[in-house]
């Protein structure tokens, strides 16, 4: 348990940074040993969001359909088929999680992480223009705003109370222009060149009180104190490439494949101490504040993203498609540095018209992790959701409502060094959108 | 880059099985979704239902109204017997199809009937089933009458008359029995659909009968109608006039039910027949060829 790493005489010295080691490319190394929980957001998965509202009903499965504004994300050669304009925009009305790390301070004794965050999750236009179509697409494909604020009191030997105050907000988004060409009667390619942008900042406040006796004013509590911020900005490319083959009337085929290049890149990492006793005087001297600020500009890598879908179009009212996706592995520079694994993930969606006004679309879909099942450092959690929405269609215009929920567990490691929990991780997302065609 | 370095050992490693690897997946479910027949041939395969809209709704409309239509010829026919002269049904058959080729919906398949009662009436369902009792036949002297009277019937249900008026629309219009269609229950929620439709009909016909406004209408295309087909145009307003003279308007009475006064639909369409020039030749009466056939 990490407890027993406070409650020893060694504290947290054996994993104190040197302090001449503070240059660029630090922060990395230094985030993971500071603080519990050192890995926030969630960078351990691929599909937390489920961009579009058509395409987020129907779990994601979307690459071989694509023929509406969505399409510019999931694969822009489908929007070959919107042959009139095109406006579509969709509000994650609620986008919330739970992450719930069982029995870390004993028997009961839960770590709960929330996000609650109303997010703008996409707006997209289409336009047939010169011998193709063009478009223009907003998409956010992670939003997170995580909480924690939580007391343990009586927690293992010589530790009267542990404190916990987290907020930790992450923005990925990205937009920018589209275009998609018919090379013949089956084929279709397309391509969207997005400017990628993410923002997080992270606010982290723990107290460690220590049972009476243990400080040097004994019989006198003792406390340790930690603050820590931490703010990544990064802006690159993200270009998307997509082809799309509809050999047979009903049924269309679709890729595509997309990495993102960051470009620039600023981390900052401040972090404060009040040591204890038994802190590692080097990392937190005993008293004392000290204050250190670290920044780089050293550039995150990212996965090479490969989708592959199929849909089978059975007749204007009923409709089904399957997406799997492969998001390659790499090192990741941030937060200590992790090799990142490669990941398989599927969906599968259907919609059904109950009416010529009226339509029904659900999916299921999977939102596995990038890290080792052998949990040594990150959490592991692969996630499995379903997704459903309903619409109303006018003439020209539609309106949707819909949900999507995952659910996982696994284990993860909120205490350095410490022992694994077991872990359950809930995904809950309320969207709505419209969308009209002139 | 090192996802380069670890693509580029991959793919030189086994690059066959990489490749089916990736592809496998998507063809497994292709050759699952194979066996699914197309349904709708007609329309873009990519086409979503609401955005065919217009032309699948109009479609569904017209067969909700004839399967409306027939369940109510086939209340009237449990309640008057078909004439048992097959030479006369075919001859008010032809008459009336001819009628009903210049009429408002020529693709509509008509169907005429004569059916053996003393009351001087004709019915017209929805979807085109059309009836005529022998009675008012009997009262009929030429061909042109009878042209006359089905191109009146033909006018009700191409004006729509009766679906307006009750609103018959395709059950699929409705999101409940859309909703009930995907449950599994589509075919109690059809049936439970036309039966309170055809209920409603045959109120409507035999009881409280169409809106003034609506015998007006049909009355006024009735009359062209006839005219294009080649008949002579009075022929309508002939039969109007004998049946209100009738033995002291007894059979007037059993329309006045259903239909408004004889009186003032004979001065309307005196007035149509002269506004518009409609008077034809007198030769265009057929009454050799209607005494041939009529029992």
């Amino acid at each position: 348990m990490g407890l027993s790493r406070i409650d020893s005489k060694h504290g947290l010295s054996n994993i104190a940074p040197e302090r001449g080691s503070f240059a660029t490319g630090a922060i990395a190394g230094f985030l993971g040993m500071v603080l519990a929980g050192g890995a926030m957001a969630d960078e351990f998965h691929y599909r937390d969001v489920l961009v579009g509202t058509r395409a987020a009903a129907m779990g994601g499965a979307y690459t071989a359909v694509s023929d509406d504004p969505s399409g510019l994300y999931y694969n822009p050669a489908g929007i070959i088929h919107a042959d009139q304009l095109n406006l579509s925009g969709s509000v994650n009305a609620w986008h919330s999680t739970h992450t719930t790390y069982k029995d870390v301070f004993g028997e009961g004794r839960d770590w709960v992480r929330e996000s609650g965050t109303l997010i703008p999750n996409f707006f997209g236009i289409t336009q047939p223009m010169g011998p193709g179509v063009f478009g223009f697409s907003f998409v956010v494909t992670d939003a997170i705003q995580e909480d924690q604020d939580q007391v343990f009191s009586d927690v293992g030997t010589n530790l009267d109370r542990f404190i916990i105050n987290l907020n930790d907000t992450q923005w990925v988004y990205k937009l920018g222009p589209s275009y998609a060409i018919r090379l013949n009667d089956d084929w279709s390619i397309g391509a969207s060149f997005y400017f990628h942008f993410r923002d997080q900042e992270e606010v982290v406040n723990q107290i460690v009180v220590l049972d009476e006796g243990t400080g040097p004013g004994d019989p006198d509590a003792d406390l340790e104190w930690r603050y820590r911020q931490n703010q990544n900005d990064e802006w690159g490319v993200k270009p998307v490439i997509g082809i799309m083959w509809e050999p047979e009337g009903r049924l269309s085929l679709g890729a595509s494949l997309r990495h993102t290049h960051v470009l620039s890149a600023s981390n900052f990492l401040g972090f404060s101490c009040i040591g204890s006793s038994q802190s590692d005087l080097d990392l937190c001297p005993e008293g004392a504040v000290d204050y250190r600020i670290f920044r780089d500009s050293e550039t995150r890598d990212h996965p090479w993203e490969l989708r592959l879908g199929a849909a089978w179009f059975h007749s204007p009212r009923w409709m089904i498609s399957a997406d799997v996706s492969y998001h390659s592995s790499f090192r990741d520079s941030a937060r200590g540095g992790r090799d990142v694994e490669e990941v398989w993930n599927f969906a599968i969606g259907t919609e059904y018209y109950l009416s010529n006004t009226w339509a029904l679309r659900g999916g299921i879909f999977s939102n596995r992790a990038n890290t080792p099942a052998n949990v040594v450092e990150h959490d592991h959690v692969n996630l499995y959701g379903i997704s459903a929405s309903i619409a109303r269609f006018t003439r020209n215009s539609s309106l949707d409502l819909g949900l999507g929920y995952a659910h996982g567990s696994g284990q993860g490691r909120v205490l350095p060094g410490g022992d694994p929990q077991d872990v359950t991780a809930e995904n809950l997302t309320i969207f709505m959108s419209s969308s009209y065609t002139f | 880059m090192k996802h380069s370095a670890i693509k580029a050992e991959d793919s030189g490693a086994e690059p066959g099985r990489r490749t089916w690897r990736c592809l496998s997946p998507l063809l497994a479910l292709s050759l699952i979704l194979m066996p699914l027949a197309p349904v709708l041939a007609e329309h873009p395969p990519r086409a979503r239902l609401h955005q065919i809209q217009p032309v699948e709704a109009a479609e569904a409309n017209e067969r909700a109204e004839i399967r409306v239509g027939r369940e109510v010829a086939a209340r009237i026919l449990a309640r008057h017997k078909l004439v048992d002269d097959p030479a006369l049904q075919r001859y008010v058959n032809l008459v009336g199809r001819a009628v009903a080729l210049h009429g408002d919906r020529p693709d509509l398949d008509f169907y005429f009937g004569v059916i053996d009662s003393e009351q001087v009436n004709a019915y017209a369902a929805p979807g085109g089933y059309i009836f005529v009792t022998s009675a008012a036949l009997a009262l009929m002297e030429d061909e042109a009458e009878l042209a006359g009277v089905l191109a009146h019937e033909v006018a009700h249900v191409d004006r729509r008359h009766i679906v307006e008026a009750l609103n018959i629309r395709a059950p699929e219009a409705s999101p409940m029995a859309g909703l009930t269609r995907f449950f599994g229950g589509a075919t109690e929620a059809t049936q439970v659909f036309f039966s309170q439709a055809v209920d409603r009909v045959v109120e409507l016909l035999f009881e409280d009968g169409l809106q003034r406004e609506d015998e007006f209408e049909a009355d006024r295309f009735g009359v062209r109608t006839a005219a294009r087909t080649g008949y002579d145009a009075e022929g309508f307003s002939r039969f109007l006039s004998r049946l209100s003279e009738l033995e002291g308007a007894r059979a007037a009475d059993e329309l006045s039910d259903t239909h408004p006064a004889a009186g003032e639909r004979l001065e309307r369409i005196r007035v149509l027949l002269q506004e518009e020039g409609l008077r034809g030749p007198e030769q265009n009466r057929f009454q050799a060829r209607f005494e041939q056939h009529r029992p």
